[in-house]
């Protein structure tokens, strides 16, 4: 049967010092790698087209949600059959990608969870179970880690979970098309990079998910 | 005719939405248009400061007990109206803006393959 042509998408914003190195442990394992560089003020562009991605770049910085649908839509023009997010900071392992592709076998998307352990702070542990359990009772889906960016899906799911958010709130907002639509969905363990500086969001932006969560559901 | 402190800090509002409208104005950031309804709006804003029983017909009219309620209503009522129109003017422009930095993006990247 043939392969399906997979295309990861990595959303970027000053990432120089990561960047390429994402980029090289990601290409033995997709068809294509397409970084958008979101109005880095650093050699990020530079440094991922140099390990081999095809890269875009957006002039101002305008949100993880805008450089992934920018993403979306390259990599829709590129035929690409199934798409595959990853973060441009490292967290994300590309060696899990083949169990993301198995289990879309199966599935219309597929989302990831980490194992929450000691090394992660306590309030991103904690923000994370809040929204976690905001979405299971807003929206009735029940995932172990909602706010994890590495996720996967075929083309043709992109239009029914299309998001309007520029920024991290599309996690929530993948999360809750995915519900509306009923699709068929599924989430497998990964690997948690952490590294010496905990990049993430802020508990502001747990507030402002929240907020938007609620929004979300009045808006039906 | 004295005035008491609140109402010359009211005036002095009044004048300074005024200037800054001129300001605006000058700089071309402000069309004509929108330069004398804000200097409308300032100088309206310093007269009431000042003479505050100017407004008491329209406030008995409309059966309010103080002419300060009547204000107080409307300057609620303009700035929710302002708010709103401004975060509709913003949305939009939002929306615009990240079309146009996805345009770009793509075209450039086609430009970059084509002279490859």
């Amino acid at each position: 049967m043939r392969k399906p042509k997979t295309t990861a998408v990595i959303p970027a914003h000053n990432e120089a010092r990561l960047i390429a190195e994402v980029v090289r442990l990601t290409v033995p394992y997709v068809d294509t790698v397409i970084v958008v560089d979101d109005g880095s003020r650093d050699s990020t562009f530079e440094e991922a087209r140099r390990a081999g991605a095809d890269v875009l770049r957006h002039v101002v910085n305008m949100g993880k949600g805008a450089a992934l649908k920018t993403g979306c839509e390259h990599a829709l023009r590129q035929a690409a059959e199934i798409i595959v997010f990853l973060d441009a900071d490292g967290q994300h392992d590309p060696r899990d990608i083949p169990d993301f592709i198995q289990e879309l076998k199966h599935r219309d998307i597929v989302f990831a969870y980490r194992r929450f352990d000691r090394r992660m702070p306590l309030v991103f542990r904690l923000g994370n179970q809040l929204i976690n359990t905001a979405i299971r009772v807003l929206f009735g889906i029940r995932l172990r880690d909602t706010q994890c960016g590495f996720r996967a899906f075929h083309r043709q799911v992109y239009e029914k979970i299309r998001w309007r958010a520029a920024d991290y709130v599309i996690e929530s907002e993948i999360i809750m098309h995915t519900a509306k639509r009923h699709l068929n969905y599924a989430e497998i363990p990964i690997k948690t990079v952490y590294h010496h500086s905990y990049k993430g969001t802020t508990v502001f932006d747990g507030l402002r998910i929240l907020l938007n969560l609620v929004l979300m559901k009045l808006r039906g | 005719m004295v005035f008491i402190g609140i109402q010359l800090v009211g005036a002095i509002f009044g004048l300074a939405l005024l200037y800054f409208a001129f300001l605006n104005f000058k700089r071309n950031e402000f069309t004509a248009k929108e330069f004398a309804v804000w200097s409308l709006l300032g100088i309206l804003f310093a007269l009431l400061s000042l003479f505050p029983d100017s407004i008491y017909p329209v406030a008995e009219a409309i059966n309010l007990q103080r002419p300060l309620d009547m204000f107080i209503i409307l300057g609620f009522i303009f700035l929710i109206t302002v708010i709103f129109y401004v975060y509709t003017v913003m949305r939009t422009t939002q929306k615009k803006m990240e079309a146009l930095v996805r345009k770009l993006a793509l075209d450039k990247r086609d430009d970059r393959r084509r002279k490859q």
